[in-house]
């Protein structure tokens, strides 16, 4: 069966734009939103709106966004790093921002990749597909 | 030298002194003149003696002279006799004797007064006679018979080879003496025939008197009289002519046995060893005489019958005597008077000598005594480390000491008796004279004279300064003058240091506005120099000076403790102490002063000298620079914090830019483009051409939106320098173009290498908008060319990058590197504006300077200059 992706975004516009890429590239995978890094966090440790759900079923992939209201990508991707069992979860930066200083915090916390946001949405439909193709299908996760 | 008060007078020593030398001289006087008469007597016997000898000799001269005569009279008798003899061998020619007597008779005309032949029977038979100087051949009447003459009997007698010579008389003719007189001698020689029978006799008058003004002629030469006597005693010559010739008077008065009987007697004892002698008496003279008979004959012509029969006799008179030697008693009186003169200076010198002597004689005992104290005051002289000297009245050295001598250079014999003047440099000379008359006319006054400082100069001409202190010392000899003498030349140069010093001191202390002050321990006032009330406040220096506790109650009150720990500091030690304090002024207000102060052992008080600089507006100012750096360092920071907010609120800002205004045209974009495909076929050509343009803005803006924030990140970034090969950055650039553009020919033309000293990441920034707007602006060309490269300055290496695109009208240059400034339109060439002022703000944070050239469809060229 599919593996749900876990998209990390405030912005519904966002939400809604990266949703429709990603089916318009035959990626039917579910997508699970975020709307900050609390309820991100509340996904995979099945706490608040998703009390009871099933941690062990964790999403193939984190599609997250740096900049939130309550809780900050940086802080998501932190604790997803020291949780054990979230250690080895696929998390792809997905942001506009475009700074240097972004890039490098994102890798050295653990990213496993970093994805501007382009406004062309050609261009983001485009890196959606790459992103699926790459981390769904070619990839080998360890999980 | 001794100070005796017992020493004689000097009018009394000369008196000693003249009676002393008179002693000496005359005695001395008279031995000298006994010694002259000796001389002199020794001088006029050899002097008589040399003339005896002289007479001696000149009588000897004489006699050859006369002996030479009587020879050649005999020479003309024998060639007479000769002529005669000849003649008559045959038979008797008396014309041709009378003819050959003639011719003897002119060549012997001087001597030969009568040459005649006269017969047995005594007559003439032959005459020529010389009537003086006429020869005449006497005819036959006025021959004479001559047989009764004395002559001619005596002839008769002789025998063949004699001849007879007649004593020296006078002529005499017709019985009686010829006048004037003709001394004559006469000679007759026998003539035989060759059976030896006699025929006749030849007689020859010789005139004597030629021969005898001849001996006149020699005897003159002499002082002496010269007299000649025949054997009785008679003169046959004589200068006093009235003696000559007695015996032809029968007058024996005139002759010498009558007149000198011991002379005669003396002469007629000759022998023929001993037959000359010389005679001398005070009355008489001197007699010098020779027996010319006995004497032994020089010339020998075989005439042994020649005879000279005479005395000569070379006589001076006591009168004459006395005329040679008076000469010579007139030198030798002038000799004595001449060497009168030494004996006289030499009796002075002696008598001086003696006097002295008996100066110290009389006063030996007392002199002994003195002697030990001189020695003493000697040697405490010359132990005495002030070079004195003592200066008689005439202003002589008299004594040196050691040190004087050093002082001087000379020795101490050099020193003696010199004049005090030859220690006086040349142009101090007259004023010494002057100060020693003065001095001189009221010694007493002076008797501490006062020191006085003169130049003296020393034995080698060096000149030193010394101060001279006189002291008069009064002896029976007068007033001496002791002078003791400080060689004050090294004070001197240290009084020339010292002022100087004081000088540069003062200059100092002035300068510096230093005031000093000095205290005496314990003492109630305190002395300061005017600057010291100056800085205290005083208007003028009071009258009676600030006492220590006026001093302290200025003090602040802080700052009295820690004075008075100082000055407890610097009266232990001879170190000098700093200290600072605060005094207060009059009016109230606090003076910041720096001070000093130092001990000072005075002898047997205890001082201490300090100074005191007011440092108050120093010390202000200190104060107030402190407080604006602190202001300014405040802010500073202010402002750097400031800067580093204003910094930080940009960043947020760009961040915000990136994040907040790229989503919502994302949005625009993304539901633009979704909508296009959800309508697909039913939006019609205008409504999908709306859609576009609204994707087309969005896109544009969001391209706009990265090209600021590059230009704020350019602004806000440091420039890190590094060696950049641009050619190989130019080279990536032009190729990622080529593969988005893959159907331009574009051709680039770069070196292999362009190195910058620049920052690779800027420079990056700086071709990629160059060289994409070359790439851009050669669209439209026909054979795009793009280059890139550098050309070398003095200044330094200027890069261009060139194209021979659209170009630009230079009429616009100034706008080129204006942001958001664009010489094309959108449609002519896409673009915002943005790139040449990213690229100007690259280059001016580097230092550098760009600019670039165009011209309208022919291309354009930008320069940029990357200094070191």
């Amino acid at each position: 069966m599919n593996k749900t992706i876990l998209l990390v975004e405030d912005n519904p516009d966002d939400q809604l734009l990266t949703k429709a890429a990603l089916e318009m590239n035959n990626i039917l995978n579910e997508v699970v939103i975020a709307e900050n890094g609390v309820e991100a966090l509340d996904f995979l440790n099945g706490q608040g709106k998703w009390e009871g759900r099933n941690t062990d079923e964790l999403p193939a992939l984190v599609l997250l966004d740096l900049n939130m209201p309550k809780m900050g990508g940086f802080d998501v991707l932190k604790h997803i790093r020291a949780n054990p069992r979230t250690e080895l979860l696929p998390v792809v930066i997905l942001t506009t921002s475009k700074e240097d200083r972004d890039l490098v915090d994102s890798y050295k916390n653990g990213a496993n990749s970093y994805v501007k946001k382009p406004v062309d949405f050609d261009e983001f439909t485009n890196a959606a597909k790459q992103l699926g193709i790459y981390w769904l299908m070619v990839n080998e996760s360890p999980l | 030298m001794s100070l005796s008060k017992a020493t004689p007078s000097n009018k009394q020593k000369g008196l000693q002194v003249t009676k002393q030398a008179a002693l000496l001289f005359f005695p001395l006087f008279g031995l000298l003149t006994l010694v002259m008469l000796w001389f002199y007597h020794d001088a006029r016997t050899s002097s008589l003696t040399y003339l005896e000898n002289q007479n001696q000799e000149i009588l000897s001269t004489l006699r050859q002279h006369v002996e030479l005569s009587l020879n050649h009279s005999q020479d003309d008798l024998d060639l007479a006799l000769k002529i005669v003899e000849n003649n008559i061998r045959t038979d008797i020619n008396l014309n041709e004797i009378s003819q050959a007597f003639y011719r003897i008779v002119t060549s012997r005309e001087a001597y030969i007064k009568q040459l005649r032949f006269i017969g047995i029977d005594g007559y003439e038979l032959v005459r020529v006679d010389n009537a003086g100087g006429k020869v005449v051949n006497v005819s036959g009447d006025f021959l004479q018979n001559k047989v009764d003459r004395y002559y001619v009997q005596q002839g008769l007698k002789l025998r063949q080879g004699q001849v007879y010579q007649s004593p020296l008389d006078l002529n005499v003719e017709f019985g009686a003496v010829e006048y004037p007189y003709r001394p004559m001698i006469r000679y007759v020689a026998p003539v035989f025939d060759s059976r030896a029978i006699m025929r006749g006799l030849v007689v020859l008058n010789v005139n004597a008197g030629a021969m005898l003004e001849e001996l006149n002629a020699i005897g003159t030469s002499s002082t002496a009289e010269v007299w000649l006597l025949n054997r009785d005693g008679y003169w046959v010559y004589d200068r006093r002519q009235d003696r000559e010739w007695g015996f032809m008077f029968n007058d024996n008065s005139l002759s010498l046995p009558m007149s000198h009987p011991d002379v005669w007697s003396l002469l007629i004892t000759t022998t023929t060893e001993d037959y000359q002698f010389n005679l001398k008496s005070d009355q008489l003279g001197i007699i010098s005489a020779q027996d010319w008979q006995q004497t032994p004959r020089l010339l020998n012509y075989g005439h042994q019958e020649i005879t000279m029969p005479w005395f000569g006799v070379m006589y001076l008179s006591p009168q004459a005597i006395q005329d040679i030697t008076a000469n010579l008693q007139q030198r030798y009186f002038t000799l004595l008077l001449i060497s009168c003169i030494p004996t006289l200076s030499l009796s002075i010198g002696f008598a001086f000598l003696f006097s002295r002597r008996n100066d110290l004689t009389e006063k030996l005992i007392q002199l002994n005594e003195m002697r030990e104290a001189d020695k003493k005051f000697h040697t405490a002289l010359d132990a005495s480390p002030t070079p004195m000297i003592m200066v008689d009245q005439e202003q002589n050295i008299v004594l040196a000491n050691r040190e004087a001598l050093k002082l001087f250079e000379y020795s101490s014999a050099e020193a003696m008796n010199i004049p005090l003047t030859s220690l006086i440099p040349n142009q101090y000379k007259k004023r010494h004279v002057h100060l020693v008359e003065e001095f001189q006319q009221s010694p007493e006054e002076r008797r501490m004279a006062p020191i006085r400082e003169v130049l003296a100069v020393t034995k080698t001409g060096k000149e030193v300064a010394v101060e001279i202190g006189l002291n008069p010392v009064e002896t029976s000899d007068g007033v001496i003058t002791l002078a003791s003498i400080t060689d004050i030349t090294q004070r001197k140069q240290l009084e020339s240091q010292l002022a100087k010093s004081n000088r540069t001191m003062m200059l100092a202390i002035n300068t510096a506005m230093i005031g000093v002050w000095t205290w005496s321990v314990g003492e109630k006032s305190m002395m300061w120099d005017d600057r010291m009330y100056k800085i205290y406040d005083y208007s003028q220096r009071p009258l009676k000076p600030v006492t220590y506790q006026e001093w302290r109650d200025r003090i602040h009150p802080e700052d009295i403790a820690r004075l008075d720990r100082v000055f407890e500091r610097a009266l232990r030690s001879n170190d000098s102490q700093q200290y600072e304090f605060r005094l207060y002024t009059k009016d109230g207000l606090v003076r910041w002063v720096k001070g000093g102060v130092v001990r000072e052992m005075h002898i047997n008080q205890t001082r201490l000298v300090g100074i005191n600089i007011d440092v108050t507006e120093e010390r202000m100012s200190h104060q107030s620079i402190a407080t604006i750096n602190r202001e300014l360092e405040r802010r500073v920071t202010q402002r750097t914090d400031e800067l580093q907010q204003a910094n930080r609120e940009l960043e947020a800002f760009s961040y915000a830019v990136s994040h907040d205004l790229r989503t919502p045209l994302r949005g625009i974009d993304g539901f633009s483009n979704l909508l296009m495909k959800s309508l697909g076929d039913k939006v019609d050509g205008q409504n999908k051409e709306y859609l576009n343009r609204i994707r087309t803005a969005a896109q544009r803006m969001g391209d706009l939106i990265d090209d600021m924030l590059t230009l704020s990140r350019i602004t806000r970034a440091d420039v890190v320098r590094k060696r950049v090969d641009l050619s190989a950055l130019g080279k990536n650039i032009i190729n990622h173009w080529r593969e988005i553009d893959p159907d331009r020919q574009v051709e680039f033309i770069t070196p292999k290498q362009l190195y910058a000293n620049a920052d690779s990441a800027l420079l990056r920034i700086v071709l990629n908008n160059l060289l994409s707007n070359a790439w851009k602006f050669t669209s439209n060309s026909e054979r795009p060319v793009i280059e890139l490269g550098s050309i070398n300055k003095p200044e330094g290496d200027v890069f261009f990058v060139k194209d021979n695109g659209a170009g630009f009208d230079m009429e616009y240059v100034g706008k080129l590197f204006g942001a958001f400034q664009r010489l094309h339109t959108n449609s002519e060439f896409p673009g915002n504006g943005i790139g040449l002022a990213t690229v100007q703000r690259v280059i001016e944070k580097h230092g550098g300077r760009v600019w670039a050239e165009g011209v309208v469809d022919q291309g354009a060229t930008i320069y940029f200059t990357l200094p070191k």
